[in-house]
């Protein structure tokens, strides 16, 4: 195969698997979820062969259309950071759509389930692949449209499609700033390629260039859930569980952080600082909300927010995408086992007011679910960031980085202070979590412990991968030291990470200061109602919108319409004031003439029966056929 | 007979067939009408693929001397049957084929007067075709007044309970916004001349073969000098020669350096502005727009899919092919005023769609919405505005067809079109739901749909505008998020949760053939076009290049 059909395989496998699940329909649904797997398999295989057959990066452009002298293109950019992707959203999706046939066994539609994980991978692909910004913001809304999908998949719960809703209405206000920007970059570098944001036209003032990169950085800012359009993610979390770990954790929300490093050329100083400062905002938020949940799913959905933040701090530098590496997996795998003790809760329960995800209710699971356990808390500690996993590596990375910064300007080092405040509570919250979960006695009263099972292997071994995944030594030879992983030679050969021997330790001691803590508040749960922004945000734009709606809509009918309903109402009075002066005054002294012209008139209504529309028609033809007659 | 003369008489021919066919046959009228319009569509389909992108000006042209009538000192007045296609009024023509179509699919559900209903429908047809193909002011304006009364009937007769009071004011509407246009269309009458007939009545030419460009400049620059007797000039309505400024009389009101001004604006600028809401009012601008919702509301569902899918584009086509292209000067003056009515065509529709309960009012402050970004786009002066203008207009026929028909689906079962009367549809009638949710979708304007390309283009136009400031375009993107706003929420409430209803569940059965037949094509096209925007823009774009030579 060329290289260019390759490329259109890869694109279009996902595609073709959402049609066939669709095609397959309810009848052989249990066939989908192997399909779509091995598609998955397919396209991971494609990618690696395309890798193996073109030089990275490659271009490869055709024309689609042409709108004035302009010519817009659908272009594939296959670089280094496109093959990582790539290589990672068919990997996670292929073990989320393993785990699924299991989760999902008994769904009624869960040939449509399988159908929207493929429309969810075919939307990524193209965010990954595509060349210009129209490409990537038509797949960037079609993830969206995925993303909807699949939190409303529950479509008879009120509340998961009150979600879904939520989710993609805040991304489209991220997406109105994104929007702008694209439009900024067409009235200003001419073109939509990605290609020609590294250039400066002549007219580009640094204030321009500012608010462009602040407008495209709106989009990563809606994607990636992130301070002050972060609220849509803990609701998400109403779809599936292995939605969660493959679109809400892992791939989807990372494609802002991608975003980000597609477009980072155009940023300017200001706008990293912005960034920088959005990311580390949202990142203590998220870990302080991730400290307050009683959900097992809510806490690590807050912690992805807040790990989201992190990898804004990168500023779409190659640690950034180290971290969205790591993160994917650890992530990945952190909401499979959620989803596998969920799975098993649900089983044992049979009981339909139990619920299967408060921490609360859980405790001790480490005797019923050992595979489970182990795998946990391995992405525990690589998300808390404890020497030996991933996550040490890549917040090392990304701390390396922000201190190089900070020498030049100290914003960065408040920046980076906070970050190790970030540390410190995410590795408590963890240790909370693992702890409530697995340790201690089982304090469901209603489920029978002895009842409880581990799921088969299409549960376990996605896990036990993405834990292997999650090791350090996967990454770099000495787990130690981030600037020894082979990560920077592949993404980018030029770029040099900054060592520092101090920060190592900081995060460590950081990270151990969270786990002391969290263990000595190991058996409080702070089930405090903490106040979220969706109220507020209810009262500022809901309540508001809809109150203009209101407005505007009696402001439709009694002023714009009223207007001309008065109007009509003037032009009637007049009327019926001209008629009175006919009929009284001049009608009179030719009431006699008038009376035989309605004698007459009586006549000839017997002969046309009064049908208006009939003249009116009789009228026109005999129009039309001096017009046919005069021409031919 | 050429094919476009066809596209007009055809279906006015059927038209009197059926009216002299006995009532007794009266089942076949819904198959004849079904039949014309599938020919209609193949034959607009056929001009489509023989049309040439790269020819500029008009193809197809059939000019026949219709009325020549000499007026003494008043000069020649010559009105020609004079029609052709260009880039802008192809996808019109094409749309006007796929949706008179459809609606004659959906028209099975009339019950009543079929006689009467199918001769209107199909008259319609042909004075729409009409409209589009016509390049004489006059016909066109003839096509335009045609359109009035079948629909007036449409509406008037086989609509809903306040028929009267809907068709009533959509005939005053659009009828004063007609007598506008006619004020303009009279005024252009008697200021430009038409310079090849010119040279034929003053004998500078015999014969219309021995025309040549230099012998037009010649008579433009006797006509200038003031040389060329009145009795022998050929008054026009030719739309070809109206946009040259040589062609006009020099002491005339509407020539180019006519300094007469009244209220402080100049007369050519009174004429664009007349034409804006002659033509503004068919669109529908805000605040002209209050008779479409009544309309709407009241049309029976196949009336609606025509009104939506194909009447309202010829305000915008209205606009591209008389108003800008004649008074050029006037739309870049005002382009900053035109873009504001369109920008808060979007933001007022959209917040007036968010308020309602009824499905299908909706449906109908949705296009108001949606014909803003059309406005926004030809406002813009850009190319990417103005194809994408064209675009969205071709773009929202079908999908405004495709919702129109989706709520004649509900209609038809309950008669009730009040969103609240529904909660979880999707559990009784899923391939509705999916095929609404398809509608609801690319209307909102998801990529992969037409819908997108539309907004998408006309805003960047909006945004790249000369004319007008960013921040204009920057309010009208809010539009966007409204749309999602009350399409998704409308999605929820009716389609989502449990299923409830005021109604029994048996009434609401999904989808029959016919109605599938209907939509699923509706939904393919949108979805091609939404992936493959060159097969409009390839046509449209040569067309708006030469018209955007006029602004600069």
């Amino acid at each position: 195969m060329t290289p260019a059909t390759l490329f259109w395989f890869i694109l279009l496998t996902p595609l073709a698997g959402f049609a066939i699940s669709l095609g397959l329909g309810k009848s052989r649904k249990d066939i989908v979820g192997w399909i779509t797997s091995g598609l998955s398999v397919l396209n991971l295989l494609l990618t690696i062969g395309l890798s193996r057959s073109v030089a990275l990066p490659t271009n490869l452009r055709v024309e689609w259309f042409k709108i004035g002298q302009i010519d817009f293109v659908f272009g594939f950019l296959f670089d280094s950071k496109a093959l990582m992707m790539l290589l990672l959203v068919n990997f996670i999706a292929f073990l989320v759509q393993i785990f699924s046939m299991e989760y999902m066994e008994n769904d009624p539609a869960k040939h449509r389930y399988f159908a929207f994980l493929q429309l969810f991978v075919f939307s990524m692909l193209g965010i990954i692949l595509t060349d210009n910004l129209l490409g990537i913001y038509a797949f960037w809304e079609l993830v969206g449209l995925s993303s909807y999908l699949l939190i409303g998949f529950w479509y008879q719960k009120t509340s998961a499609t009150q979600a879904a809703k939520k989710a993609f209405l805040v991304n489209r206000v991220g997406d109105l700033g994104f929007l702008l920007g694209i439009f900024m970059v067409y009235h200003y570098w001419g073109s939509l390629s990605f290609a020609v944001l590294g250039q400066t036209p002549a007219n580009l003032t640094p204030e321009v260039a500012k608010i462009t990169g602040l407008l495209l950085f709106c989009g990563c800012v809606g994607k990636s859930a992130q301070f002050p359009l972060h609220t849509w993610l803990p609701d998400a979390m109403e779809g599936p569980t292995p939605v969660s770990a493959l679109i809400h954790a892992a791939t989807m929300v990372a494609a802002g952080i991608f975003l980000l490093a597609r477009v980072q050329p155009v940023f300017t100083d200001v706008a990293f600082m912005v960034i920088a400062g959005i990311g580390c905002t949202t990142m203590l938020l998220g870990s302080i909300y991730a400290i307050f949940q009683t959900d097992i799913k809510k806490t690590l959905a807050y912690s992805t927010i807040s790990q989201l933040g992190l990898m804004l701090i990168g500023l779409g530098t190659a640690t950034s995408l180290f971290h969205l590496l790591t993160h994917a997996f650890f992530k990945a795998g952190l909401f499979l086992a959620a989803g596998s003790v969920i799975h098993a809760l649900h089983h044992a329960s049979h009981h339909h007011d139990f619920d299967a995800q408060d921490m609360r209710l859980m405790g001790g699971l480490r005797k019923k679910l050992p595979v489970t356990f182990i795998t946990f808390i391995i992405f525990a500690a690589s998300l808390a960031g404890l020497p030996l996993f991933s996550g040490f590596l890549s917040k090392d990375a990304i701390l390396a980085n922000l201190f190089h910064l900070a020498e030049m300007n100290s914003y960065f080092k408040i920046i980076g202070i906070f970050t190790f405040v970030g540390i410190v509570m995410t590795a408590f919250y963890m240790f909370r979590q693992v702890w409530q979960v697995f340790m201690g006695e089982f304090r469901a009263e209603n489920v029978p412990f002895e009842h409880i099972h581990e799921g088969s292997f299409k549960i376990t071994w996605p896990l036990i991968l993405l834990a292997i995944l999650s090791l350090g030594i996967v990454f770099a030879m000495n787990p130690f030291h981030a600037d020894h992983a082979w990560f920077w030679h592949f993404i980018d050969n030029g770029f040099h990470l900054p060592t520092s021997s101090w920060i190592g330790y900081a995060s460590v001691a950081s990270a151990g200061l969270g786990i002391v803590l969290g263990y000595l508040t190991r058996n409080r749960t702070f089930d405090i109602q903490v106040p979220t922004f969706d109220n507020l945000y209810h009262w500022l734009f809901v309540k508001t919108t809809m109150l203009l709606a209101r407005f505007f809509q009696y402001a439709d009918t009694n002023w714009v319409d009223g207007w001309v309903n008065q109007l009509a109402f003037a032009q009637k009075t007049i009327a019926r004031a001209v008629s009175w002066v006919d009929t009284k005054i001049v009608d009179g002294g030719v009431g006699f003439v008038v009376r035989w012209i309605g004698i007459i008139g009586k006549m000839t209504r017997a002969v046309q029966n009064g049908k208006v529309q009939l003249y009116v028609f009789a009228a026109l033809m005999g129009l039309l056929g001096l017009i046919f007659f005069f021409i031919y | 007979m050429s094919v476009l003369s066809l596209l007009i008489f055809l279906p006015i021919a059927f038209s009197v067939v059926i009216l002299l066919l006995p009532e007794n046959l009266k089942g076949y009228f819904k198959w004849i009408t079904v039949g014309v319009t599938a020919v209609e569509f193949l034959l607009s389909i056929w001009v489509y693929l023989q049309f040439d992108q790269h020819t500029e000006g008009f193809q197809f042209l059939v000019q026949k001397d219709w009325i020549t009538l000499p007026l003494g000192s008043l000069g020649v007045a010559s009105i020609d049957y004079l029609i052709g296609v260009d880039g802008i009024s192809m996808p019109m023509i094409l749309l006007t084929g796929l949706v008179m179509f459809i609606g004659s699919i959906s028209s099975f559900e009339i019950g009543q007067k079929e006689k009467a209903y199918y001769a209107l429908y199909l008259l319609l047809t042909g004075s729409v075709i009409g409209c589009f193909v016509a390049l004489d002011m006059f016909l066109f304006y003839l096509f335009f007044e045609f359109m009035l009364l079948p629909m007036y009937f449409l509406i008037g007769i086989w609509g809903g309970p306040r028929k009267e009071y809907a068709s009533i004011k959509f005939f005053i509407y659009t009828l004063v916004g007609s007598l506008f246009i006619l004020v303009v269309m009279i005024g252009l009458y008697l200021s430009a001349i038409d310079p090849v007939e010119t040279a034929l009545q003053t004998g500078l030419i015999s014969e219309l073969e021995q025309v040549t460009p230099n012998l037009i400049s010649e008579i433009q620059r006797l006509l200038a000098e003031g040389r060329l007797p009145s009795e022998q000039l050929v008054h026009t309505f030719d739309l070809r020669f109206l946009p040259d400024p040589n062609n006009f009389l020099p002491e005339s009101w509407l020539h180019v350096f006519s300094n007469i001004s009244i209220a402080g604006m100049g007369l050519r600028n009174w004429a664009f502005i007349f034409l804006l809401i002659g033509f503004g009012i068919k669109l529908p601008a805000v605040p002209v727009h209050t008779w479409l919702p009544d309309a709407h509301v009241e049309a029976p569902t196949p009336v609606s899919v025509v009104l939506a899918g194909i009447l309202l584009k010829i305000g915008g086509y209205g606009l591209l092919r008389i108003a800008y292209p004649i008074f050029p000067e006037a739309g870049s003056e005002l382009a900053f005023v035109i873009a504001i009515v369109g920008v808060v065509s979007i933001l007022y529709g959209a917040y007036n769609a968010l308020a309602m309960n009824d499905l299908k009012k909706l449906i109908a402050y949705s296009s108001v919405s949606h014909m803003g970004f059309v406005l926004l786009g030809i406002a813009s002066l850009t190319s990417e505005g103005i194809n994408g203008a064209v675009f969205q207009m071709f773009s929202h026929g079908i999908l405004s067809a495709m919702l129109f028909v989706l709520v004649g689906v509900l209609y038809s079962r309950t008669h009730d079109r009040r969103i609240n009367s529904y909660q979880g549809l999707a559990s009784k009638m899923p391939v509705y739901t999916a095929l609404t949710a398809v509608a609801f979708f690319a209307s909102l304007g998801l990529p992969a749909f037409s819908g997108f390309i539309g907004e998408f283009f006309t805003l960047i136009g909006g945004f790249n505008s000369l004319y007008f400031p960013k921040w204009v375009t920057g309010l009208g993107v809010l539009g966007l998020v409204l749309g999602a706003g009350y399409f998704l929420w409308t999605l929820q409430r009716m389609f989502f949760g449990k299923f409830w209803s005021r109604y029994e569940e048996s009434v609401l059965s999904d989808l029959n053939t016919r109605e599938k037949l209907m939509l699923f094509p509706l939904a393919i096209l949108a979805l091609i076009l939404g992936i493959f925007p060159n097969l409009v823009f390839d046509v449209s774009n040569q067309a708006v290049n030469e018209l955007i030579k006029l602004f600069v």
